[in-house]
């Protein structure tokens, strides 16, 4: 369809501010912005619909037809159309390109990047089409007149030609403000963002400003939102938690790992970390006011509670249903642990251990009793010793009485352990 | 639960008032601007003119609180930086021009600032050929290895040195008779180098680079709304605090410089002035305070102006990415240190001339970047009911008028009266 009386390309910059003539030579006014529309259908590239003018302060609006493909190209916009009034001329599924694109902030969701746009490049067709939002030093240049000179002069200078940096409007997501005209939602093409690893999305969440991190996180599902806010930087998680509605933020809270929880929560001022755990479900409740008692910096403060446990005399078969059931929601399986009736832990069972026997077996015949653990007080330089020293992938906490208070998972508290890892010792 | 949680959470709680994790951008960039150029200008004020430009200080009080305290709002309810607003609404020319001239008047400043290193190294007997680059790289070092939060502590440590002149201004034991009478009756003496002195009081005190900062790090700390009152104590708090300040170090100078008919052209001049008159420890007081808020000063100006290009820009930014990630930052960070400190070194180079230009440039930005904050903080789209009341505007145009006024004044007059000092 579009591609096939492809004529060439265009800058946007390159005819916003030209003088608009009717056939008379009349002056219509100045282009200051492009209307287009959200693509729908395969072609994935939104059409530009229209061109609004500017004339003595007022908007006008021309539709593209207005204008044939070759003026498009050489800019020499005249036209017999007659502008009309901007009202009512955009419908819901149109965006004004200046408002919502020029020197906005985009997500460019192939690259995992943050990027400000410095122009809008076209494919001029039978009419324009939006292919690439261009991010680059040229693209700035170019809006400040000096391209063509700085071009001339890395080429005489360092027998270099200066690159365009292009994105191609496929993988970009506007982030436009959540209020304005321009309304473009992120929801438009959240499944891309989706795409993302969360480590990913994560990182793009540290370059937006507070509004528009608000108006991704909201765009996540609850799920998604805590597996991303988990993986951002302390400030990042505090700004999003201190604004989001406590409801909000407690049914992100409860879809995290515990000891990640108590992490943010204590990081908020006391009222409002208080306003999200009074929302939280009781059960998930009960588990945060667990840990949080702990000091942060101590064994008890990294520890989850989220683990799997089970008395000795259940069998191989029973541990694997548990298993199959509890493996959504927790994040250590690779141990289940032994606890009798006092609570006490008896011995602990690795999930190879589990593969590899019969159904019927019952755990206390392999479980392993040699146990090693720390209290909630040993210090994480002493938890990190351990954990080199053993190389397990959990470390029980246990009270003095020898009952379990929760598991030092290794991947989620890397981080705080690892300025203690030492080189020589392994 | 055997225990509330409210004991819980308070138990957990690493910024146990509300208020010490909102405090901290407001005091910080306010004392940031009693830096090396202010000490020079506040002492100079009271060498040569006693306490008679104290008055001066109430309206710029007013003016330093107005300006600061829109960029803390801005910051809070937009949780964007200036440049970033200024880019988003007027495009990228405007952006461009404007961040030009900022990149000048914070180079100069800069420089002006490493000039208050040499002169306090010079005064403890150090030649500035070795303070100088070794201040230069503790300064790059330091921020570039250390978080926001060590750094911010830090900042706030070394502001609470200020408090020292406070001290000195009550050792010298002015008459506080008279000093009250200073501050509350306006009087404008009929000297050309008066009129010159109150100039370069405004232009030391309110600066553009200091509303961009304000802004970005309240934006930065992610201050909630509900918490905006606290945000604006902050704000109020640390621009009479530095007022208070600088009203402390004219009453030194007038006290004991002016009284003994001395007159200064550098800091360094007081700092020796001070020594036979109110004691060795007054000297040395001097320097160590010069030291201290030029290193203060010189660590948040490059860092400052390197946030607020990239910003405009669209570039990566920030402590926490990667040389690789953000080059442009670092490349602009560094260059900022190396100019500034790098003009210090030639002895050649009019240090006086420098802080001067600076002052001009300041003053031609500063009406500019007040006029686009005074259209951004009006818009609602943007700032929702907090936009500006129309009293507030009023004083604004009232700010941007006198700058515009006054800046023009510093400009021409010594053109038309050659063989001036300024």
């Amino acid at each position: 369809m579009a591609q096939s009386n492809a004529v060439g390309f265009k800058y946007f910059s390159e005819i916003l501010g030209r003088t608009i003539h009717d056939h008379s030579d009349r002056k219509l006014g100045r282009v200051w912005d492009l209307v287009a529309e959200l693509p729908s259908g395969e072609f994935p590239y939104p059409p530009v619909k229209g061109i609004v003018l500017r004339n003595k302060g007022r908007e006008f609006y021309l539709p593209s037809i207005a204008f044939s493909p070759a003026q498009f190209e050489s800019g020499e916009l005249t036209t017999d159309h007659h502008p009309e009034p901007l009202d009512g001329q955009l419908s819901d599924n149109d965006f004004r390109v200046r408002e919502v694109l020029l020197d906005k902030q985009i997500v460019d969701v192939d690259g995992a990047k943050v990027e400000r746009v410095n122009d809008v490049h076209m494919l001029i067709s039978d009419r324009p089409w939006i292919v690439h939002v261009d991010v680059g030093l040229t693209g700035l240049l170019r809006r400040l007149g000096f391209e063509s000179s700085v071009r001339r002069l890395t080429r005489g200078i360092l027998r270099r030609e200066m690159r365009d940096d292009l994105v191609n409007w496929k993988v970009v997501q506007p982030l436009a403000e959540t209020e304005g005209t321009g309304a473009i939602r992120l929801k438009v093409e959240q499944a891309q963002m989706k795409q993302l690893h969360p480590g990913e999305m994560a990182d793009i969440l540290e370059d937006l400003d507070r509004d528009e991190q608000m108006a991704v996180v909201r765009t996540l599902s609850v799920e998604d939102a805590a597996d991303v806010l988990e993986e951002t930087e302390e400030d990042v998680q505090k700004k999003v938690f201190s604004h989001l509605e406590p409801e909000t933020a407690a049914d992100i809270i409860e879809q995290m790992d515990p000891a990640e929880a108590v992490d943010i929560l204590s990081q908020l001022h006391s009222e409002q970390s208080q306003q999200i755990i009074a929302a939280m479900q009781p059960a998930e409740r009960e588990q945060i006011q667990e840990l949080i008692q702990y000091n942060e910096r101590s064994a008890g403060g990294l520890m989850t509670n989220e683990f799997i446990r089970l008395h000795p005399r259940a069998t191989v078969g029973q541990a694997l249903d548990e298993l199959r059931t509890l493996a959504g929601e927790i994040d250590m399986i690779f141990y289940i642990y032994m606890v009798d009736g006092a609570g006490r832990l008896t011995g602990v069972v690795t999930l190879r251990e589990l593969l590899t026997s019969g159904r019927d077996q019952a755990l206390n015949k392999l479980m392993s009793t040699r146990l090693v653990a720390v209290e909630p007080g040993t210090s994480v330089r002493k938890v990190a010793e351990t954990f080199q020293k053993y190389s397990f992938l959990a470390c029980p906490v246990l009270d003095g009485g020898g009952r379990i208070l929760g598991v030092i998972d290794l991947r989620n508290s890397f981080d705080d352990l690892l300025p203690y890892f030492d080189k020589d010792a392994a | 639960m055997l225990v509330s949680i409210r004991s819980l959470i308070s138990s957990r709680l690493r910024t146990p008032l509300l208020f010490l994790s909102v405090l901290g951008p407001g005091i910080i960039t306010a004392n940031a601007g009693n830096d090396a150029g202010g000490i020079a200008t506040h002492t100079r004020a009271g060498a040569d003119f006693g306490l008679e430009t104290l008055w001066i200080f109430v309206p710029l009080c007013v003016a330093l609180i107005v300006v600061q305290e829109m960029a803390n709002r801005m910051g809070v309810v937009t949780g964007k930086g200036l440049s970033d607003l200024i880019r988003e609404r007027f495009g990228v020319k405007i952006t461009f021009a404007l961040m030009s001239g900022l990149l000048l008047t914070n180079l100069t400043i800069i420089a002006a600032e490493f000039a208050g290193v040499a002169a306090a190294a010079e005064l403890f007997g150090i030649a500035r050929i070795v303070a100088v680059p070794i201040a230069a790289l503790a300064i790059w070092a330091l921020v570039l290895r250390g978080t926001y939060k060590t750094i911010e502590k830090v900042f706030l440590a070394a502001a609470l040195f200020y408090l020292s002149y406070i001290a000195a201004g009550i050792i010298v034991k002015p008459d506080p008779g008279e000093v009250a009478r200073a501050l509350l009756v306006p009087r404008i003496l009929p000297d050309r180098n008066y009129i010159v002195m109150l100039i370069a009081l405004l232009g030391t005190t309110v600066t553009p680079w200091m509303l961009f900062y304000q802004q970005s790090s309240v934006a930065e700390k992610g201050v909630h709304i509900d918490n905006y009152r606290l945000s604006k104590i902050d704000t109020i708090t640390g621009c009479i605090a530095v007022m208070i300040v600088a009203v402390f170090m004219v009453i030194v100078s007038s006290e004991t410089l002016y009284k003994h008919g001395i007159s200064v052209e550098t800091a360094a001049d007081a700092a020796k002035a001070l020594g036979p008159i109110a004691g060795k420890w007054a000297g040395l007081l001097f320097a160590v305070g010069l030291l201290n808020a030029s290193l203060f000063a010189a660590s948040i100006l490059p860092l400052s102006t390197s946030y607020t290009i990239c910003e405009g820009f669209g570039w990566e930014s920030g402590l926490s990415k990667s040389f690789g990630e953000a080059k442009q930052f670092y490349v602009l960070f560094t260059v900022l240190i190396v100019i500034g400190a790098g003009f210090v070194l030639f002895q050649s180079i009019n240090l006086i001339a420098v802080m001067y230009i600076s002052q001009v440039i300041n003053g031609v930005v500063l009406p500019v970047v007040l006029v686009f904050m005074l259209r951004l903080i009006n818009d609602p789209k943007l700032m929702g009911k907090r936009v500006n009341s129309r009293f507030y505007n009023w004083i604004c145009y009232l700010i941007c008028g006198a700058t515009a006024l006054l800046t023009i004044t510093a400009v021409i007059m010594p053109l038309l009266l050659p063989g001036d000092e300024i």
